[in-house]
């Protein structure tokens, strides 16, 4: 990637996310798919369940829309949306 | 720093979304620690090489992907201007037509991916490789050329490309069964939760399929067209006219089970040529192993009875969700999850929780517990966790 969303941006794409904006959950999945498929991959080395955890993710972000709140970083949260999941990943 | 947080950077370093100051912290640690050198060559070997050699998705514009961003921060600053301002927004709104059409483009192909993901494993799906789908429990007959789909006896036949496209990927949703009648004549019966890409051009020179489950293939004979079975970790069955089962997740291990016929099985290590009622076995970079199988076990799921023998619990839950249309999710850390020690039988189309009240997932002990959520995913937990 050229370069990085600034805290200022993930700010607005979570508020925009918040608001039902499917586009913003989209431009989300667009930055950070490649680095939760690869964390997803290294902890189940399977391709295909790999790319389960990371759609799974985002459909879990725009179910659970209304608690996403500013935290750390976005970054932070999907490492450990990551964790939770494949570790109980059958 | 510990091996997640070194990993986590490396993996920052390979999708090229490391600041400035995590790469320096990165080469500092590398410097410092030789531990840390192998660890990194590690994970680059396992996300570059292998099953993921070339799989890394390319990369993807930030500035495009940033467009529909810019658009709001825009309309905002616009809003402030006043009156004014609506001659500028009509400024940018044409400046930015092209960009946001190219973005529109973009955002669709998205919500196909995203659309897709909640279908997948729910519903049979025929994928094609742009990304488009059809949902075959939707269509009625014949309504596609090419394509035909039996609801009520579970059968789908193909004649030949399917819009324009020589090549498909038929994914099973859970807990049901399929029968797929390929443009050669050959069947495959599918089991719940697999894939197989196919051909779909009855002329193809080199029949070849890949398959991800499980699937008992019966090939239509034809010594002018080599069938090849693609299989994941690098290997590959060769067939003439045969019969057989394929499972790719057999207690961790790739089983192809032969009923009629002949197959050479290839993979990295070696190869070998499987006679009737033989089955082999193997996982990554170990040889093929041969047995005899009782085809009772191995067939059964055919019949609807999975029979499940001295798995751990996510071995279980891998057969309980080709059996059962629930997504199951074992909640418990792998570390106490090593011993195969549940064995126990299950019907396809009996209700699950008639399965689960039929006894304690291990043997005389309860040690594990199940709950439902409200997504209706089945988790198996320790019995302690609330």
């Amino acid at each position: 990637m050229s370069r990085k969303l600034t805290i200022a941006e993930e700010r607005l794409l979570l508020r925009k996310i918040r608001q039902g904006d499917i586009e913003a959950l989209e431009i989300l999945f667009i930055f950070y798919r490649q680095r939760v498929f690869l964390d997803a991959y290294l902890r189940l080395k399977d391709q295909a369940a790999a790319w389960s955890v990371t759609t799974e993710i985002y459909s879990w972000l725009w179910q659970h829309k209304p608690n996403l709140f500013p935290f750390t970083s976005i970054k932070l949260m999907l490492q450990e949306e990551v964790k939770k999941r494949t570790i109980a990943q059958p | 720093m510990n091996n997640e947080q070194i990993t986590q950077l490396v993996i920052d370093e390979l999708a090229g979304d490391i600041t400035p100051e995590d790469a320096a912290l990165l080469q500092q640690i590398l410097r410092d620690n030789p531990a840390a050198v192998i660890l990194r060559d590690n994970v680059i070997k396992l996300l570059t090489e292998g099953d993921m050699e070339g799989v890394r998705e390319e990369e993807v514009s930030i500035e495009r992907s940033l467009t529909q961003l810019k658009k709001y921060k825009r309309k905002k600053t616009i809003r402030s201007l006043g009156s004014p301002g609506a001659t500028i927004l009509v400024f940018l709104l044409t400046t930015l037509g092209a960009f946001l059409y190219k973005y529109s483009q973009q955002v669709k192909e998205s919500k196909k991916t995203m659309v897709l993901e909640a279908a997948m494993y729910k519903y049979p799906v025929l994928l094609f490789e742009d990304g488009s789908f059809i949902r075959l429990d939707t269509i009625n007959g014949n309504s596609i050329p090419n394509l035909s789909f039996d609801q009520q006896h579970s059968i789908l036949s193909i004649n030949g490309p399917i819009n324009h496209f020589a090549e498909a990927r038929f994914i099973t949703p859970r807990g049901a069964t399929y029968q797929l009648i390929l443009p050669d004549a050959s069947s495959i019966y599918t089991d719940g939760k697999t894939a197989v890409s196919l051909f779909l051009d009855p002329a193809v020179s080199s029949r070849k399929i890949a398959i991800s489950g499980q699937a008992f293939v019966a090939i239509s004979p034809d010594p002018t067209r080599p069938f090849t079975v693609d299989l994941p970790q690098k290997s590959s069955i060769r067939v003439l006219g045969t019969s057989f089962n394929i499972n790719t997740a057999e207690q961790g291990s790739i089983q192809a089970a032969l009923k009629t016929g002949k197959i050479r099985i290839e993979n990295e290590s070696g190869s070998t040529t499987l006679e009737p009622d033989s089955v082999a076995s193997w996982q990554k970079g170990t040889n093929i192993s041969k047995a005899k199988f009782d085809p009772e076990k191995v067939f059964s799921w055919r019949q609807g009875t999975y029979i499940c023998t001295e798995a751990t619990l996510r071995g279980l839950a891998r057969v309980m969700e080709r059996c059962f249309p629930y997504r199951i999710s074992v909640d418990v850390p792998e570390a106490q999850d090593q011993i195969p020690a549940v064995t126990r039988e299950m019907a396809r189309g009996n209700d699950i929780i008639h399965f689960l009240n039929a006894g304690p997932l291990y043997r005389s002990d309860n040690k594990f517990t199940c709950y439902f959520d409200k997504d209706s995913i089945l988790h198996i937990s320790l019995n302690h966790v609330p």
